[in-house]
């Protein structure tokens, strides 16, 4: 039996003759949290999609759970749980006909998990779903889908548009299923915060392509920002085996300083930046939000590619001027 | 076919299978010999000058079929696109076919749901203006059974209507473009129906039934091979 829940192989879409997903090659651990980062139109959604099979790709595959992500049988179906982006669900039903409805498809459902979380929110069950606000829509959503006790939690930007104290209560309630031995948890997220303290492993996606399959501090630790300070005009950066030195993600000048970002400061390029003699060289590490930023920000530009394979090595991660 | 999903669907549009029934029960009670009086908002008989009771011939009278053509399509089209495009519109789809049952499955409750509306709510009316008809000393006309085929065949296309639009709202396609492609047949059988063509339309009502398996073995592979974005 496979050790990844999630394994993809290139996997591809287009929309017209525009690829939204390109080349996708995934795996993901039993157990891992994964936080699915990227801009909007980077292509998570079309991911989580294909994985769920809502979207028939061009080319590659999807394994969930052992079975390919097209044919899944209902038996594994029922051991995934998918929570669409927007919390979609029947609008003029209550929570009881929610429940009721969706209680009919699963073998194992957890009404005692269910009637939990929804006291915990202190929804009204006889309230239809119209009438509540896109923080209690959420809740019921997560509510249903971890009903069933499923292995594999797929959840598409579960905490978009919502406030900062359901965001927080539901960040719990991932939390708290996170501990839960075994559990797989794949989901997409716009807010960093939450990716930071809930992810394990993060991949982060620019324009179809998944540039970053990482742990989460091995990025952090990765993308830092490099402030030299000079007591004249800044020199021009060095040039690393001919070409423009590797792994800046942004450069700007301020009068006598240079700020750099960089992905992957070895002590090679340490090297070369003391080179240019700045009076002043700090290195300054940063959140992920920031490092995500400054990573994905600015037009569309070669950026290099970081897996979590090299974690182990001294050196950084193999960097590339293709974007494919 | 899973039951929870054919008591939803049934419990989202029996009330346009009640407001059609209505509708026709209405027509139908005209057909019987009742004048509406929007004054009185009451019923009365329809007598000629000579008191006696005006009753056209049952199902064969002048705009008979077309008035059951009318509301068993219309029925028909607004449940189709009902069950499809409000789940469209919610982003339900997502919701709906992640649940363990195959997707073959969901769509054949969805379509036992919407087949049965459309079908129950044309033919009880019917069905009650048979039993009027074949009652003697209700009318002074002449009946037999043959008379009813076309209303028959009027709530056949009405089902086919109905896969039509079930079709037009599954696929994966643009409104103003090539979506609508499915209602093609039910227009061509419309054009006949509607013109009365000597001889066709008991044939006409069994040409429905293989367009209709056509148009089922299209919206399962439109619901297999769709892109639900």
């Amino acid at each position: 039996m496979s050790e990844h829940a999630v394994i993809t192989k290139g996997l591809t879409k287009f929309y017209g003759d525009t690829p939204v997903v390109r080349h996708l090659d995934l795996q993901i651990p039993k157990g891992c949290v994964y936080g699915l980062l990227g801009r909007n139109g980077a292509g998570k959604s079309t991911t989580i999609k294909m994985l769920t099979g809502m979207i028939v790709p061009d080319a590659g595959e999807a394994t969930l759970l052992g079975e390919d992500a097209r044919e899944m049988s209902p038996a594994t179906r029922a051991r995934i749980a998918y929570v669409a982006e927007g919390h979609p669900l029947y609008r003029l039903m209550t929570i009881n006909q929610l429940e009721k409805f969706t209680r009919s498809f699963y073998e194992n459902w957890n009404t005692d998990l269910f009637d939990q979380i929804i006291d915990h929110f202190q929804l009204s069950r006889k309230r239809r779903v119209w009438r509540m606000s896109r923080g209690q829509r959420a809740q019921i959503a997560l509510a249903l889908a971890i009903a069933p006790d499923p292995e594999l939690l797929i959840l598409d930007d579960p905490t978009l548009g919502l406030d900062t104290v359901v965001r927080r209560d539901m960040l719990e309630s991932l939390i708290q299923l996170i501990q839960k031995e075994g559990r797989t948890i794949l989901f997409s997220s716009h807010i960093l915060g939450d990716v930071e303290r809930v992810a394990d492993r993060i991949g982060i996606m620019v324009d179809g392509v998944l540039r970053v399959d990482a742990p989460t501090d091995h990025f952090k630790q990765q993308v830092q920002r490099v402030v030299l300070t000079f007591d004249k005009t800044p020199p021009p950066l060095p040039q690393q085996d001919g070409a423009p030195m590797y792994g800046i993600l942004s450069d700007v000048v301020i009068g006598y300083r240079r700020e750099l970002t960089i992905i992957g400061l070895t002590d090679e390029r340490q090297q070369m930046l003391k080179s240019l003699n700045p009076r002043v060289i700090d290195i300054i590490d940063l959140n992920l939000e920031d490092a995500f930023i400054e990573y994905t920000r600015g037009e569309r530009r070669p950026l290099p590619l970081l897996s979590g394979i090299e974690k182990t090595s001294k050196s950084v991660a193999p960097v590339t001027s293709s974007t494919s | 076919m899973s039951k929870a999903l054919i008591i939803k669907e049934l419990r989202e549009t029996w009330w346009l299978g009640l407001l059609a029934a209505l509708l026709l029960g209405l027509y139908l009670f005209v057909q019987m010999g009742y004048q509406p009086d929007v004054f009185s908002l009451s019923f009365r008989r329809q007598v000629n000058y000579q008191g006696r009771l005006v009753v056209p011939l049952p199902y064969l009278s002048e705009g008979f079929r077309d008035a059951v053509l009318w509301i068993a399509g219309g029925l028909g089209l607004i449940v189709g696109l009902w069950q499809t495009v409000s789940e469209s519109v919610q982003g339900t789809w997502l919701f709906l076919l992640h649940r363990p049952l195959s997707r073959r499955s969901i769509i054949h409750s969805k379509l036992a749901a919407g087949l049965t509306v459309t079908a129950v709510a044309t033919a009880i009316p019917l069905l009650i203006y048979l039993i009027w008809a074949m009652t003697p000393g209700t009318h002074a006309n002449p009946f037999e059974l043959w008379m009813t085929s076309e209303a028959i065949v009027a709530c056949l296309v009405g089902l086919t209507c109905y896969l039509a639009a079930f079709l037009c709202g599954m696929r994966d396609a643009r409104w103003y473009v090539s979506r609508l492609v499915p209602l093609v047949p039910v227009l061509f059988f419309g054009f006949i129906f509607f013109n009365g063509v000597p001889g066709l339309i008991t044939p006409l009502g069994i040409a429905t039934l293989p367009v209709d398996a056509i148009l089922i073995a299209a919206i399962l592979f439109a619901a297999r091979n769709r892109d639900y974005a």
